[in-house]
C-alpha cells in the first residue's frame, strides 16, 4: 500500500513524524479513515486515539487532545493541543486528574470557575485511561 | 607600602568577582541552551498552524470570527509586553522598555489610549510607574517558568477583552532572534487578525463543520501559540544577551586582574629594592 507522511504536532514537541499507510482519527463528526491519496481536507478533532500503521506495518497508537488535522498533497498534519504515544499514558495521573475534573465539575460555583477547561481536562483524563488500561490489558505485565 | 595593601585588596575583590560572573555565566549558558531547544520545537506547530490558518481563511469569509473584525475607530490599545524579570542582562531590558516607550508614544499621538499586559518583574517595575497607563496585567510567576497552558489562559483572557469591545487593537513588543549572536526588540500586531492573503486552491477542499467553523477555532489557538512562541523567543534572546554580558564581565574582570597583580608585583618589588638599599646605604656608612 502506498505511504504518506504524518506529522503529529503539539505546542511543545513533535510527537510523530514519519511514513504511514492508514491512519485513523477522532474527528468532531465521527471517527475519520485516511489512505494515501486522500483528497484536501481540513477539520477539527476532538479529544481521542489516532491509530496509525507504519510503513513498516507496526501499529502505533497516540492519544491526543483537541486540536485540527489537515490533509494536504499527500502530507497529514495533526495539531493537536497535547499529544502522546498511548504506551507513555501515565495512568495513575490521568486518574487523579479525572477525580480532580469531576470534583470541579460537581462542585461548580466560584467566581473563576471555567467549564470548558474543566469538561475539556475531563475529556483528556478519560481518552487517557480508556487507552491506558485497553494497553495493559492487552499486554499484562 | 600602603599602595602595596590596596593593590592586594582590589586584586583579591576583582578576583571574587570574576569567580561569580563566570557562574553566572555558566548559569546563563546552560539555560539558554534549554530555552533554545524549547523554543525550536514549538517551531513546527507554529508554521503548521499558520499554513492552516491562510488556506481555511481563503475559504471562510469575514464573519467567521470576531478576531477578524476591524474596528471602525480604535480608542484602546493592549500592548502585551515580554520583559525580563531581573537585570544584569546587558542592554535586553533597557531595549524592550525603549521600544515599548516609542510604540506608547506614536499611540498617544495617533489618539489611541493603551493598557499593557507585562510578562518580567522588571517591566512591570517599570511600567508601573508610568503615569496614565494602566497596568492591566502582570504575570505573576517567573517568566523562565511559563507553560503552554498559562498562555492560553492569558489568551483567553486578551480575546476576552478584544470581543467585548474593550480594546480594539493587541499587538506584542517583544524580542526576536535573528541568529544565535544578534537579536532585536519588535513590535508586532496581533489582533483584529489581519486577513491572511491565501488562493482558494479549488473548490475540492474538504473543510469539516465549514471553513467559518473551523476559523473560529483556528484563530484563538494561532494566537495561543504566536504568544507563546514570542515568550520563548524572547527568553532565549534574555539569556543569551545575560550569558554574553557575563562574559564580558568575566573577561573585563580577568584583564583588569592581570593588570592588578602586575602593579602589584611592580609595587612590591620597588619596597624590597628601597629596603635593600636602605640596608646597604646603612651598611656602607657603618664601615665607613
Amino acid at each position: 500500500m502506498p505511504n504518506f507522511k504524518l506529522e503529529l504536532v503539539t505546542p511543545d514537541a513533535t510527537v510523530f513524524s514519519g511514513e504511514v499507510t492508514t491512519l485513523t482519527a477522532p474527528a468532531e463528526g465521527g471517527r475519520l479513515g485516511i489512505l494515501a491519496g486522500h483528497a484536501p481536507l481540513c477539520c477539527t478533532i476532538s479529544p481521542g486515539e489516532v491509530v496509525v500503521r507504519e510503513a513498516s506495518g507496526a501499529t502505533r497508537s497516540f492519544m491526543v487532545g483537541d486540536g485540527f488535522l489537515e490533509m494536504a498533497a499527500d502530507t497529514c498534519r495533526i495539531l493537536a493541543s497535547v499529544g502522546e504515544p498511548a504506551d507513555a499514558i501515565d495512568l495513575a495521573r490521568a486518574e487523579a486528574s479525572e477525580r480532580r475534573a469531576r470534583e470541579r465539575l460537581k462542585a461548580h460555583t466560584g467566581q473563576d470557575f471555567d467549564l470548558a477547561r474543566a469538561e475539556a481536562a475531563l475529556a483528556r483524563a478519560v481518552v487517557r485511561l480508556k487507552l491506558g488500561r485497553d494497553r495493559s490489558q492487552r499486554r499484562p505485565h | 607600602m600602603k599602595g602595596v595593601k590596596e593593590l592586594k585588596r582590589r586584586l583579591k575583590g576583582v578576583k571574587s568577582i570574576r569567580k561569580i560572573t563566570k557562574a553566572m555565566e555558566m548559569v546563563a549558558a546552560t539555560k539558554l541552551r534549554r530555552l533554545q531547544e524549547r523554543a525550536l520545537a514549538t517551531r513546527p506547530f507554529a508554521r503548521a498552524i499558520e499554513g492552516m490558518v491562510a488556506r481555511v481563511a481563503a475559504h471562510a469569509d469575514i464573519t467567521a470570527s470576531p478576531l477578524l473584525a476591524q474596528p471602525a475607530k480604535t480608542l484602546r490599545e493592549a500592548v502585551v509586553i515580554v520583559g525580563a524579570d531581573k537585570g544584569l542582562c546587558g542592554s535586553y531590558n533597557s531595549n524592550v522598555h525603549r521600544t515599548t516607550v516609542q510604540h506608547l508614544r506614536k499611540l498617544e499621538a495617533e489618539g489611541v489610549q493603551a493598557e499593557v499586559w507585562v510578562f518580567g518583574k522588571r517591566a512591570q517595575g517599570f511600567f508601573a510607574k508610568m503615569r496614565g497607563l494602566e497596568l492591566r496585567y502582570a504575570h505573576p510567576t517567573a517568566v523562565e517558568k511559563v507553560s503552554y497552558r498559562e498562555v492560553a489562559q492569558l489568551a483567553k483572557q486578551i480575546v476576552a477583552a478584544f470581543e467585548t469591545g474593550s480594546v480594539q487593537r493587541v499587538s506584542l513588543v517583544g524580542t526576536r532572534m535573528l541568529t544565535l549572536a544578534t537579536y532585536k526588540p519588535s513590535v508586532q500586531a496581533l489582533l483584529p487578525v489581519a486577513r491572511p492573503a491565501g488562493n482558494a486552491e479549488g473548490a475540492d477542499y474538504i473543510l469539516e463543520p465549514d471553513a467559518n467553523g473551523i476559523l473560529a477555532r483556528l484563530l484563538p489557538r494561532n494566537l495561543e501559540m504566536q504568544l507563546y512562541a514570542a515568550v520563548l523567543e524572547a527568553l532565549a534572546c534574555e539569556f543569551a544577551s545575560r550569558r554574553l554580558a557575563m562574559k564580558s564581565a568575566s573577561d573585563n574582570a580577568d584583564e583588569m586582574s592581570r593588570f592588578l597583580s602586575m602593579e602589584y608585583n611592580k609595587a612590591r618589588q620597588s619596597g624590597i629594592t628601597g629596603e635593600l638599599l636602605e640596608i646597604i646605604g646603612g651598611a656602607e656608612a657603618l664601615n665607613g
